[in-house]
């Protein structure tokens, strides 16, 4: 099976475009400017002998000048009364939540010296399960963030929190309607707080709106069943699993706690080869979930309506349900059938979900589910889920009644409609009727800047609260630093105006204390409160979740619009920008997307086959023209394998342009909003299906996409089966049979080195990877690695230590027959055109850090012995000792290493980044050196972790635990993908993975001898249902 | 030889005496604080012992030469024709054979060739900071609290145990004692003033750091205190003598790396004997045998 897929990283690969075939053997994305440099005025290289003098004595003297300076003084600056937890030196961990999208995750927090500088998932909530996503990672990054709105503003003037107490009083007790518009509130407390303030002031009323929408999937649940409740998915109970057009395992409701349960559904190892969970995917644009989809099919947004009546009336047929419209839509290679064949064959284990906003195709999704049984077992009605509770028809209502000028107060609350909402005119000119807004915001935005008052917030890690995501699971906030600005919690604020003055976590305490504390273990409520603290969350009794039938009528939602045959928009959400509200994080700006592999940027995506028929090819500038209202955007468009071919991909979250400018510093100019193409029809938002029209204008925007960056010049690196095979044991015959062919050949000069204490090993399941960059950023908070900026990732200079290689493969067309030269293989394949129009393509994901090798090629090359071989099997990088020669990372066979161009901590270039403010600095690891220009820096598998653990186990006097030390990447992993751990303890989960038949090495054939070991991609492959 | 010459070779000897009368007393000087230990060595010699060994030997050799010499020339005549025997005819021989300019040479490269080492090993310790004692904000006197009264360092320095840094105490744990005792035997109240008013006043004493390693070293205090075993005073000196602390180590590498070749691990500490199975049957391993050499131990 593996040896008939063709891997390949970007388009240019396989087409050996000519820029690229004469670039990729370059040490140098360029040309180095040298000559340019020594042109330059003051290195005028035909120097004189006067000069040569002068030089000389300047020379002399300010290095004899230097050499007699004392260290400065340092001065040590002790607490006055230090806190009893805070030992300087030792960090501490705070249970919290995650306040980056609605999902909210549980979280530790780790502060050092009272700082919170990285952010772990706490493995023992039973919902998030220790994973965060990318975005979590990145929210430390943003309490550090010089955009923050630092004071109180009245009429666009600072103010102090008094003014705002005052206008709020007056303009509350003035009459007319009261409006509180906020993003979902998942919080117990703030709900509390908000009733609290209703009960008050009876002509408020509370209005939930969220960016990304899931409105039409509780009105479709109303519909159906009476609840209108976001009912609680379990793919982990599925064995059959259909996703149209959403995204769950990259940003739709819940990523972390779905990844969870997608890998535990579709385990290799521990799990039945029959119960391997299958995975059909259809989509307008390649997205994480489809990426790692068994099987992908593309469909055009206005194609969804069609698919979803035809593989309702497919499902009906099997489980003798009722018929609803008809439609005739098939997607390639007979999808809908195969899935709708495959979800009936494991009714009660199926589900099907959809990310679509429209409430017609909710329904249809919910009258599936029903005739499947999947109410009950992999969808939870009686303990649903409350992270997205947004509801598009009050919006609509509230945008008109603002409008219509009846409402007296707004107060906004945790969303930027002025942003995100699709007729953003329309809202904006409502909030110019209204008498009195105020926002309550951690920075001034589109939509506080245009309110009459804003009332800064903590970010939530300066924060008391809690959350219930899901029923029965409540996670507790509480704060790991005290406010660093002028801020205040909106939930205190509202309270004071409603005429209780107290602090939000009294409020919050005494919440809990009537509402949750049940006696129980506890001796009484304190001992209670300061467990929960501690531990993060409480878990309450779930009902039992009941089978639910849909009795809904489905007569409109079934009816099928016609085909218009124009070129539709995709909305969608990127892995790290989200719906843009963190926009401005640095981190997640330079991750590179999980597909495109693009940084810094937004992009339209098109298929390859419809660039060719329009003419355009990557970072080519087109405008794009909503026909509906003439929105525009103009931006490089990027050819996207795996796209449907009639539809253009914008992604949310860009082209921020608040006036303020220190606002959005990092993400100011960056792509165009894609919201306005969204339309508002009478009781939804609508994203996507819109029709554009694309004109070329001739202009070149360079885009940053690193997909072919440390190139690995296309060797044997990803290995992929089957389920059937791994069921058949095929598959781990061929991988013995190339172990011992391979073997043979491994010859090595060198002695062999002794490990005689711990040796450092990792596995990283590929089968578990779904690729979704959480570790990327990790790593780089973590690890002190510096934002570099959209310039240098061009210039192949990203810092990362740990990055994820994507590759593209097809198997059902091409030849069979295997050449040696995988490029002239591929040169077939793209010279007979035999790859269609890329739509069926296939992904795999690899994580890619520094492999630790035993018989490390940059060791040997280093001429200043720099890089040494530790007796744990690491290969040491000494900062202060390298002189920057680049021999290693030249000799790197895997392309891990990073050279440092430049100070990044000092140079001008890079002025807006965290490592150069003296709030961005409080983010970085004092136990990791920041290196500094010149020296060659790579993943060091975490050493200061393993240090710590070592340290700890010593003074404890005791053997160190398997799984005590997790390297930075392992702990935020959402999948579990990557073990870490001592290869020579034999009873080490990794000791274990290591005799596992799918782990294998890459480039074995250099006999390098990595510590870092992968394991197969395993695939359910179409025959196994047909 | 001539007067030019004579001129030149004395002027050299002349540079050369200053040269290292220079480079003495700076060292002197920069050595003055501490108990001065001449740490130059030629060869693991005393620098100055090892320099008259040296000339000891160069006079010896040449001495040899001319008495094997004129013992072959014994019938060498002088210069008023008689025959020349014992010390004349040796004296005789030098002045015909040995150029005097190539002695003054020799003497000459020797000495250059010394100052230089001298210098190395000198430079070797510029910027160590050893003897370091600036002025504190308050002259807190340790040879009161530690030697006289006997308190143990980890009372105030509570990190020393647990964390990578001992940790300057919090003016809480000052207040410990000093909400009671206002004045001392060496200032009065003048300085306990000063402390009762960073108290009440809430503001930080910025005190001085003494001992300052480089960004890039990662040393850990609780690894070498309790994993280690090592007392204080083995970096530190005898602090509970010293009014105002100075910095009795050099804390520079070759002395971290000396340190860990010698000093043995704590081979009944279970870490050990579990992680590596030969511990338990010998149990003199030093810190450098167990990969305490290795970069990555203190650089990263």
């Amino acid at each position: 099976m593996e040896t008939t897929n063709k891997y390949w990283k970007g388009l240019e690969e396989l087409h050996h475009d000519a820029d690229f075939e004469k670039n990729r053997m370059n040490e140098f994305a360029e040309k180095l400017p040298l000559s340019k440099v020594l042109k330059e005025d003051d290195l005028e290289l035909s120097s004189n002998r006067r000069d040569f003098l002068k030089f000389m004595g300047f020379g002399i003297t300010a290095a004899t000048l230097a050499a007699c300076s004392r260290s400065p003084v340092k001065n040590v600056v002790p607490y006055i009364n230090k806190p009893v937890e805070i030992d300087p030196g030792v960090a501490n961990y705070y249970a919290t939540t995650c306040g980056g999208c609605n999902a909210r995750c549980s979280l530790l927090v780790k502060t050092r010296e009272g700082r919170p500088i990285k952010i772990e998932g706490n493995a023992e909530s039973p919902f998030s399960k220790g994973g965060v996503c990318a975005v979590g990672q990145g929210t430390v990054l943003n309490l550090y963030d010089l955009g923050r709105l630092s004071h109180p503003v009245v009429n666009n003037k600072a103010a102090d929190w008094k003014a705002i107490d005052t206008l709020a009083s007056s303009a509350l007790s003035a009459g007319g309607a009261i409006r509180l518009l906020t993003g979902t509130i998942s919080s117990p407390s703030t709900k509390a707080a908000i009733e609290t303030f209703i009960k008050k002031y009876p002509n408020a009323k509370h209005i939930q709106y969220d960016a990304a929408s899931a409105s039409a999937i509780i009105d479709a649940h109303e519909q159906g069943f009476g609840k209108a409740v976001l009912p609680s998915f379990n793919i982990a109970n599925a064995k059959s699993l259909v996703s149209v057009d959403a995204d769950f395992l990259g940003t739709w409701i819940s990523p972390v706690e779905f990844t969870k349960q997608y890998t535990s559904a579709r385990k290799v190892e521990g799990g039945k080869p029959e119960d391997f969970l299958f995975h059909f995917q259809f989509e307008s644009t390649l997205s994480l979930s489809g990426s790692n989809a068994d099987h992908r099919a593309t469909l055009s947004p206005s194609q969804i309506g069609a698919a979803l009546v035809r593989l309702h009336n497919y499902v009906a047929e099997g489980t003798g349900g009722a018929q609803a419209g008809s439609s005739s839509l098939e997607l390639a290679g007979n999808s809908i059938k195969m899935a709708a064949t495959h979800l009936v064959k494991n009714k009660g284990k199926a589900l099907v979900i959809c990310g679509s906003n429209n409430p017609d195709h909710q329904a249809l999704v919910a009258s599936i589910n029903s005739m499947l049984g999947a109410y009950g077992n992999t969808i939870d009605l009686d303990n649903p889920s409350y992270q997205y509770q947004g509801n598009d028809k009050e919006m609509i209502a509230l945008v008109n009644e603002m409008n219509a000028g009846t409402v007296g107060t707004l107060i906004i609350h945790d969303c930027n409609p002025s942003y995100t909402y699709p007729d953003a005119k329309k809202f904006n000119d409502g909030l110019a009727k209204v008498k009195t807004s105020i926002a309550f915001s951690t920075r001034l935005d589109e939509t506080s800047e245009r309110c009459t008052a804003v009332a800064p917030t903590n970010h939530f890690l300066e924060s008391w609260g809690d959350d219930m995501p899901k029923a029965g699971y409540i996670s507790l906030y509480q704060p790991s630093i005290s406010p660093i600005f002028n801020t205040r919690a909106a939930e205190e604020s509202l309270l004071l105006w409603a005429g209780i003055s107290t602090t939000y976590d009294e409020f919050v305490k005494k919440n809990w204390k009537e509402n949750f504390y049940g006696g129980g273990e506890y001796k009484n409520f304190e001992d209670f409160w300061m467990h929960s603290l501690e531990r993060g969350f409480i878990s309450m009794e779930s009902k039992n979740a009941k089978s639910y039938s849909f009795n809904g009528n489905l007569a409109s939602a079934a009816k099928v619009a016609a085909e218009s045959g124009d070129i539709e928009v995709v909305i969608y959400e990127k892995v790290a920008i989200r719906d843009g509200r963190d926009a401005n994080n640095p981190w997640l700006q330079e991750m590179p997307d999980p597909i495109s592999k693009v940084s810094w940027d937004n992009y339209a995506a098109i298929s390859p086959k419809l660039a060719e028929k329009l003419g355009l090819n990557d970072e080519d500038v087109v405008e794009i023209k909503a026909k509906g209202s003439n929105y525009s955007v103009k931006l490089p468009v990027l050819k996207q394998p795996g796209q449907k071919y009639n539809t253009i991909a914008i992604a949310k979250g860009y082209g921020h342009n608040a006036k303020e400018s220190a606002t959005y510093k990092v993400a100011a100019g960056i792509g165009a909003n894609a919201y306005p193409f969204a339309t508002v029809t009478d009781n939804a938002l609508i994203f996507g299906g819109q029709t554009v029209t694309i004109t070329k204008t001739g202009e070149n925007y360079p885009l940053a996409q690193s997909q072919t960056h440390h190139h690995m010049e296309g060797r044997d690196l990803v290995r992929e089966t089957t389920i059937a095979e791994i069921a058949n044991g095929s598959y781990y015959k061929e991988m013995e049979k190339k172990e011992k062919e391979e073997s043979s050949l491994r010859i090595s000069l060198w002695q062999d080195y002794r490990y005689p204490g711990h040796q450092w090993g990792m596995a990283v399941d590929l089968n578990a990877c779904t690729g979704c960059n959480a570790c990327v950023v990790s790593c780089q908070a973590e690890n002190n690695v510096p934002v570099v900026g959209k310039d240098e990732v061009r210039r192949r200079r990203e810092m990362h230590w740990l990055r994820i290689d994507r590759y593209y493969s097809i198997s059902e067309e091409g030849p069979k027959e295997i050449y040696h030269d995988k490029y002239k293989e591929l040169d077939k394949l793209g010279a007979e055109n035999k790859l269609g129009n890329y739509e069926k393509v296939k992904v795999v994901f690899q994580p890619i850090m520094c492999q630790q090798c035993s018989n490390a090629p940059c060791e040997t090359v280093c001429p200043v012995n720099a890089i040494s071989h530790s007796s744990e099997g690491l290969n040491q990088q000494a900062y202060n000792r390298c002189v920057g020669t680049r021999y290693c990372a030249n000799n790197c066979p895997y392309k891990v290493r990073r050279f440092n161009w430049f100070n990044y901590a000092l140079n001008d270039k890079f002025k807006d980044y965290p490592m150069q403010t003296d709030l961005g600095r409080m983010v970085l690891n004092p136990d990791v050196t920041v290196r500094t220009r010149g020296v060659m820096e790579k993943c060091t598998f975490c050493v200061q972790r393993i240090q710590v653990g070592k340290l700890d186990a010593k003074k404890e006097g005791r053997a160190l635990k398997d799984g005590e030390i997790k390297t930075a990447c392992q702990q935020s992993c959402p999948a579990n993908a990557i073990v870490f751990g001592d290869m020579n303890d034999p009873n080490s989960e990794i000791s274990k993975l290591l005799e596992n038949k799918r782990t294998y090495k890459i480039l074995t054939e250099l006999n390098v001898r990595p510590s870092v070991n992968y394991m197969s991609k395993v695939r359910n492959s179409n025959e196994t249902i047909a | 030889m001539t007067g030019k010459t004579f001129k030149f070779v004395s002027g050299l000897l002349l540079l050369h005496l200053f040269f290292i009368t220079l480079s003495s007393s700076a060292y002197a000087a920069e050595a003055a604080p501490v108990a001065s230990e001449s740490s130059s060595t030629f060869l693991g010699i005393p620098f100055p012992i090892a320099l008259i060994i040296c000339v000891a030997i160069l006079f010896l050799l040449i001495g040899r030469v001319i008495s094997l010499r004129s013992a072959v020339k014994s019938t060498e005549k002088g210069s008023e024709g008689k025959q020349l025997t014992g010390l004349a005819l040796k004296w005789h021989y030098i002045k015909s054979t040995i150029n005097p300019i190539f002695i003054v040479l020799a003497i000459l490269t020797i000495l250059t060739g010394f100052t230089f080492v001298d210098w190395y090993n000198r430079a070797q310790d510029l910027g160590t900071q050893v003897g370091y004692a600036p002025e504190q904000p308050i002259k807190f006197n340790h040879k009161i609290h530690a030697g006289q009264y006997g308190i143990q360092c980890q009372y105030c320095h509570t990190g020393v145990e647990k964390s990578k840094q001992a940790n300057i105490p919090s003016v809480n744990i000052c207040m410990n004692c000093h909400k009671a005792i206002k004045s001392g035997p060496q200032y009065g109240s003048e300085e306990l003033a000063k402390l009762e008013a960073a108290y009440k006043n809430n503001t930080p004493i910025r005190w001085v750091r003494v001992h300052n390693l480089p960004d890039h070293v990662y040393f850990n205090h609780a690894q070498h205190v309790v994993a280690g075993k090592v007392k204080c005073e083995q970096c530190h000196g005898k602090v509970q003598e010293m009014e105002r602390v100075v910095q009795a180590s050099t804390l520079e590498m070759g002395w971290c790396i000396n340190c860990h070749r010698e000093a043995h691990i704590d081979s009944d500490n279970a870490y050990y004997t579990s992680t590596y199975d030969f511990v338990k049957k010998h149990k003199t391993y030093t810190v450098a045998q167990m990969g305490g050499l290795e970069c990555a131990k203190c650089h990263y």
